[in-house]
């Protein structure tokens, strides 16, 4: 179920891209609560990865709110909507400020972002 | 509070007239897992053995944690040493045996689907690298020394290997120290990265850290002197420094595109870099 | 790993025990040696199976390990590495312990005839060598090497273990000795009461060149690891240098305070020098000066004719010793004898001038009289053939006279019922009878004319008439003293028979006199023995002075007597001296009185008892 890879090159901690991929897995609705989440050592084995960084991954995500840890059966899902919602936000944002960063690096002014903004809006309502 | 498994003191060890290890201090902490790297020579195996207890120090001692007994250190090294004659058995016998392993996880070793039998001296390199492995992780062991042996074995065994150590790390809290040579599998692993030269430590770091505190950047210009790089690499293509210790200052300063690396690349660069020092001195 | 350990040494064993009983064997079924039983073949075999048995347990100790790349393994194992050590030498030990016990064993049911190796020699250099061999097994991975070098080292242990007591009498200025004559003096101590002293001090001394190595073998151990064999060999030497040499001098310390303490004999000559014998050096005080000589004997001097000293060297001859010169000179050799012909200086004669004994002749009742002349050293052999030579050892010279213008000597045989024979310089013999046929063996004793034999029923006292000696007395067995004959017949040699008109000896605790005139046995008194059996408190000086001591332990006194007539006077009392006490004695010679408390000694002159000094005797 749960389908994600690990870049090992990225500056991003490990840890924390586990912790983005199960909560765009759980956003994406690939994970719904109640669910039960692979064990710390499956998970480890799986994506060759030290137990201690899912350790700590899982600890966060539960920290966080999006997961429950129930001693000796493992952890489920068990987000928060109000958690998701700020998630999915977030996550919006930084794709739009990486979008902007790119936008201004080809050239593009503000301008030029509206109106293609609003080409764009225009053309999805008139399929609608 | 995480103790201190094992602890080096003032570790200096000699091969004649050469220096193997120089006035070593480090210590490894409960169920760390630590790469130790460095160009050939630098002292990574000598300091693995002593570890071990295979090499005695000339000055200096290992230190062990009080509730960590000879028998859970497992080791193995690129020599393989085993008594060659025994049969698969009567070697899993004896190390249970001498190691006073009480009841022996032998899961690896039913994998691997040998023959009891035969002598460990008919085994290829890879089997007998296997058969070595699946003895060690039959201890059950607290610390985990591995010394440059994983390349001899195959691609889909190798994971399997790997697998098997997570597991261990999981289950027993198992400290593991291995010399590396190549990275791809192990890359997210350990935790801690350790290089050595010239018998000294010249790196330590967690992987994490170090990831962020080397970038690889791509000119075709000379790069500019407050930059610090530790590696520079010429081709036709241009040049690629590797610039350590990075700081985020520089991107904003400079409109160059910083790389992450991956764990191998950091490594090789770091080596590299110690060949320039000694070309140049 | 003990257990793999004793499994490997109890197979190689198995091979070693097949190996050693089956070259015999078949040297004994092709009989490529003829006429030999098998344990003739077995045993020197088995000796020298031995010897490299010891080298191999010693030097193999890590060849496993070696061969089948296991060192690092090995090293790698929850061990100390002297528990390691001990585990690898243990089931070794235990394999040359148990060889060693059946050597023992088929020695002692009758493989000592066929040794090639004497047993002390065979066991000493056996377990030496497994030790030396162990110590240096760590050195190198090869097994030729070690090999080589254990056995070197081997051979360097012998050389400086008996080069010690050379050079510690070469220091004392007795040149004399090769080394190898002391390395044979050595091992062929006899473990005896009185040379207790030697065999520790050897063992002890052998201790002090072993240990260095071994410690030398344990310390540098400790560190042992896979590092090449170069850096373990120069920790070894390094360690074993300076430990050796403190060794050597252990030993040679331990070496020269055995010699030291050593047990020493004391001989007093007549002309008062005296003479210190240990088994090494022999001394002779002369006063203030003090001559040092190798030892070829133990003081048992035949004769004692100033300033010489006869004894008889077996396997040699006749030796003559001058006290004043310290030379030495064989006066004769001895003949090589048939081994079913005894031929031996039991018939001790030296009178006046003349050296008699006997030698075997060629025929079965044919016997040589051998004269020596002391002076000229001239020697004459004259043959004699008697029926009485058949089948028996050489007579005792019981008389040397002057008959007729011819000289005879009068023989008997002893403890034997044969009546004695006369032997003529000319060669014929004369048979004389008894008159009255002695029916038991008897040993006989011959002064003033008289012939005194005692056997089981007593002693009778015969005189010579018309060629037949005739009982003139017949002395019961319960009334025969002790010693009244035995301790003067030594000295008859240097006096003279005629002027003995008494002699003294004791029957169960009462001194008695018997009196050579009337042939009379007369109590004269209480007689107190001493402890000890072999000692004997009647001593005789020539012409004719009989002496006694009485020697009180409690009191720790000896009382000097002499005994004239049916007297007994008083002459002296040594206080100080407990006689009981090991290693002390108490000598009336010739010379004088010798008193020895354990290796101290005094010298006191007779008639005044004066103490005599020897300014070099320490």
């Amino acid at each position: 179920m749960i389908r994600f890879s690990i870049d090992a090159s990225s500056s991003v901690p490990v840890y924390q891209q586990v912790i983005q991929a199960i909560k765009l897995e759980i956003l994406f609705g690939r994970l719904k609560n109640g669910d039960q989440l692979p064990s710390i050592r499956e998970l480890a084995k799986l994506l060759k990865l030290n137990p201690n960084t899912v350790a700590k991954a899982y600890y966060t995500l539960e920290q966080e709110g999006y997961i429950e840890s129930k001693r000796g059966s493992g952890n489920w899902v068990n987000a928060k909507s109000l958690k998701l919602d700020s998630f999915r936000r977030g996550m919006l944002e930084d794709e739009f400020r990486l979008f902007l960063d790119r936008a201004f690096s080809l050239g593009a002014r503000l301008e030029d972002l509206k109106n293609l903004l609003e080409r764009y809006a225009a053309h999805e309502s008139k399929r609608a | 509070m995480n103790q201190n498994v094992l602890e080096v003191h003032h570790l200096r060890v000699r091969f004649g007239k050469k220096v193997a290890l120089d006035d070593v201090n480090i210590q490894f902490r409960k169920g760390e897992s630590v790469v130790i790297a460095g160009s050939n020579g630098a002292g990574k195996s000598t300091l693995l053995r002593c570890l071990a207890g295979v090499i005695h120090p000339d000055k200096g001692q290992v230190v062990y944690a009080s509730d960590l007994p000879r028998e859970k250190i497992a080791f193995i090294s690129d020599g393989l040493s085993l008594f060659e004659n025994m049969t698969l058995k009567q070697g899993l016998d004896f190390h249970r045996r001498t190691f006073r392993i009480q009841d022996p996880d032998e899961s690896f070793f039913e994998q691997l689907k040998f023959g009891k039998n035969q002598r460990i001296k008919n085994l290829s390199v890879g089997e007998r690298t296997l058969y070595h492995l699946s003895m060690l992780l039959a201890q059950k062991p607290a610390v985990l020394l591995i010394d440059e042996i994983i390349h001899a074995v195959d691609p889909y065994l190798r994971e399997k290997f790997l697998e098997t150590v997570i597991e261990a790390i999981d289950k027993y809290g198992t400290t593991m120290i291995t010399i590396n040579h190549t990275f791809s599998e192990i890359q997210n692993i350990p935790e801690r990265v350790l290089l050595m030269e010239g018998g000294r430590f010249i790196l330590d770091e967690k992987s994490e850290q170090l990831k962020t505190k080397i970038k690889k950047v791509a000119l075709d210009t000379e790069i500019p002197s407050e930059i610090p790089y530790v590696f520079k690499k010429e081709s036709a293509l241009g040049k690629d420094y590797f610039v350590y210790p990075f700081q985020e200052d520089f991107r904003r300063k400079y409109a160059y595109d910083f790389q992450s690396l991956e764990l191998g690349d950091i490594v090789k660069a770091l080596i590299g870099g110690e060949y320039a020092k000694k070309r140049m001195s | 790993m003990l257990r793999k350990e004793c499994r490997d040494i109890l197979i190689q064993s198995f091979f070693f025990a097949i190996a050693m009983a089956a070259l015999p064997a078949v040297i004994f079924l092709t009989r490529l040696i003829p006429h030999q039983p098998y344990i003739a073949i077995f045993v020197p075999s088995f000796q020298s199976g031995l010897l490299f048995w010891a080298l191999f347990m010693g030097v193999s100790l890590f060849s496993s390990e070696r061969g089948q790349k296991g060192m690092e393994y090995l090293l790698s194992l929850p061990y100390s590495r002297l528990k390691l050590l001990g585990l690898k030498v243990l089931p070794r030990f235990c394999s040359i312990l148990f060889f060693y016990l059946v050597f023992i064993a088929i020695y002692f049911q009758g493989g000592r005839d066929y040794v090639a190796l004497a047993l002390f020699s065979l066991s000493f250099l056996y377990f030496v060598l497994f030790f030396i061999a162990l110590c240096f097994s760590a050195l190198s991975d090869n097994f030729l090497v070690l090999s080589m070098v254990s056995l070197f080292a081997l051979v360097v242990f012998n050389e400086v273990f008996f080069l010690i007591p050379w050079l510690i009498m070469r220091g004392e200025g007795i040149t004399e000795y090769s080394w190898s004559e002391i390395s044979s003096t050595f091992l062929q101590l006899e473990w005896t009461a009185e040379s207790w002293l030697s065999f520790p001090i050897l063992i002890l001394a052998a201790l002090f060149l072993l240990i260095p190595l071994g410690l030398a073998m344990l310390v540098s151990f400790k560190k042992f690891d896979v590092r090449p064999s170069k850096i373990f060999g120069r920790r070894f030497f390094k360690i074993l240098a300076p430990l050796l040499i403190v060794g050597i001098l252990c030993a040679a310390l331990t070496v020269w305070i055995g010699i030291d303490r050593g047990p020493k004999d004391f001989y007093l000559t007549r002309d008062q020098k005296l003479i210190e014998t240990t088994y090494l050096y022999t001394k002779i005080y002369n006063q203030d000066k003090v001559a040092k000589l190798k030892t070829h004997f133990f003081p048992y001097y035949n004769w004692d004719d100033p300033p010489y000293l006869y004894y008889f060297d077996w396997g040699n001859g006749l030796i003559r010793l001058n006290t004043a010169t310290v030379a030495t000179e064989m006066i004769y050799q001895e003949p090589p004898v048939p081994r079913h012909r005894y031929w031996s200086f039991s018939s001790r004669f030296k009178y006046k001038n003349t050296i008699a004994f006997f030698e075997p002749a060629r025929g079965p009742d044919e016997i040589l009289l051998v004269l020596i002349d002391a002076d000229t050293k001239n020697v004459t052999r004259i043959p004699f053939k008697h029926d009485f030579f058949r089948g028996s050892d050489a007579p005792r010279i019981l008389d040397s006279a002057v008959r007729e213008g011819k000289r005879s000597w009068l023989v008997f045989f002893h403890y034997s019922t044969k009546p004695p024979l006369r032997l003529w310089e000319d060669g014929h013999v004369d048979n004389l009878e008894y008159k009255d046929k002695i029916l038991d063996k008897s040993s006989a004793e011959y002064f003033r004319d008289m012939l005194f034999l005692s056997n089981t029923g007593g002693v009778t006292i015969l005189k010579e008439k018309d060629g037949a000696f005739v009982a003139v007395k017949k002395i019961p067995r319960e009334e025969s003293p002790w010693y009244w004959m035995w301790m003067w017949i030594r000295f008859l040699d240097y006096g003279d028979a005629a002027q003995i008109k008494e002699s003294y000896g004791k029957i169960k605790d009462r001194m008695v006199r018997f009196d050579m005139e009337t042939l009379g046995v007369e109590d004269i008194g209480e007689w107190k023995k001493i402890k000890d059996a072999y000692r004997i408190n009647l001593h005789f000086l020539p012409p004719n002075a009989f002496y006694y001591t009485e020697a009180n332990s409690r009191e720790r006194t000896i009382k000097v007597f002499k005994l004239e007539g049916s007297q007994k006077i008083l002459l002296k009392t040594f206080e100080n001296f407990d006689v009981q006490q090991q290693r002390s004695q108490f000598d009336i010679l010739e010379g004088g009185i010798l008193l020895q408390r354990g290796k101290k000694v005094q010298v006191y002159r007779l008639p005044d008892f004066q103490e005599i000094k020897y300014k070099k005797l320490g």
